[in-house]
């Protein structure tokens, strides 16, 4: 029964990940779309975590561990650079994204 | 055996009521038009894929999981999305025509592709058929495998991660800070 627990779990993931491409391809707006990476670094620890599961050792959470830990490092460094973005532009949206410095 | 079935197909079950609340959160947070619902349900796709995490028996990372994700990361979402003002006017509308349909054709094909090759993981013996390898099921989520695998194996990464974490904080309080001159 492992293995069926291991597909259903993988099935969900790559659902989840579809879910956060289709929302990085549609939203045009910088911090939506930074939810939807959100979505996808989720989807890829549940794979971690499955196969941790699926033979019994715990690298597995060590490594979801750390990809929490990177997350939350991620997350306030690009909000640091939406809230900035917003400071210079007054709106989120792509169009005006074109330079790296202002 | 005919217990352990039952246990493994309830397992299943309850992997699937909450795949679903994930997955339904997931895609609310893709297609609501106001930012902060559309956060309010990332937080429902968090805490679906903690329990998801408990029913695949991690307790501990699941627990970090409602902790650092739906606690802090998805909060500090909330508080940009308050912080710079964004009210359902300022979100343009999903795109129409070629645009919408392309990404469509492209999520599809990728989930359809990835369930393709998924079909492969079935395959695989189940390890305790396979090797008569002893389960300790009621070792897998708890803390001392995880610590000591996180100080021994991967003491060289954990140190790296702080690093990271005091040049994340110094970073974003550079980028957040009153423009001088640059």
């Amino acid at each position: 029964m492992k293995v069926e627990l291991l597909y259903a779990t993988l099935t969900l993931a790559a659902g989840l990940f579809s879910l956060g491409l289709l929302g990085l391809l549609l939203r045009r707006n910088l911090l939506l779309a930074f939810l939807s990476i959100e979505l996808m670094l989720n989807a890829a620890n549940l794979n971690f975590l499955a196969f941790s599961r699926y033979h019994n050792e715990p690298t597995g959470a060590v490594f979801v561990l750390f990809g929490i830990c990177l997350a939350a490092v991620e997350a306030v460094i690009g909000l640091g650079l939406v809230v900035r973005v917003f400071r210079v532009h007054q709106e989120l949206g792509y169009t005006k994204l074109s330079a790296l410095r202002w | 055996m005919l217990l352990r079935y039952v246990c493994s197909v309830l397992t299943l079950i309850a992997l699937g009521i909450f795949g679903v609340i994930a997955l339904t959160g997931g895609a609310l947070a893709v297609v609501l038009r106001d930012p902060i619902y559309a956060v309010l349900s990332l937080v429902k796709a968090m805490l679906g894929l903690a329990a998801v995490y408990f029913i695949l028996g991690a307790e501990y990372i699941g627990a970090i999981q409602v902790i650092v994700y739906a606690g802090a990361i998805l909060v500090t979402f909330l508080f940009v999305v308050m912080l710079v003002n964004l009210t359902p006017a300022d979100i343009p509308p999903l795109p129409r025509g070629l645009n919408l349909y392309g990404a469509l054709i492209l999520a599809i094909t990728w989930m359809v592709t990835l369930s393709i090759a998924l079909k492969a993981v079935l395959e695989l013996p189940d390890p305790e058929e396979a090797m008569g390898m002893p389960t300790d099921q009621y070792l897998f989520g708890t803390l001392p495998p995880i610590g000591k695998a996180l100080f021994t194996a991967y003491a060289l990464p954990f140190e790296v991660l702080s690093i990271t974490l005091v040049v994340g904080i110094v970073g974003a309080s550079l980028l957040a800070q009153k423009r001088h001159e640059l």
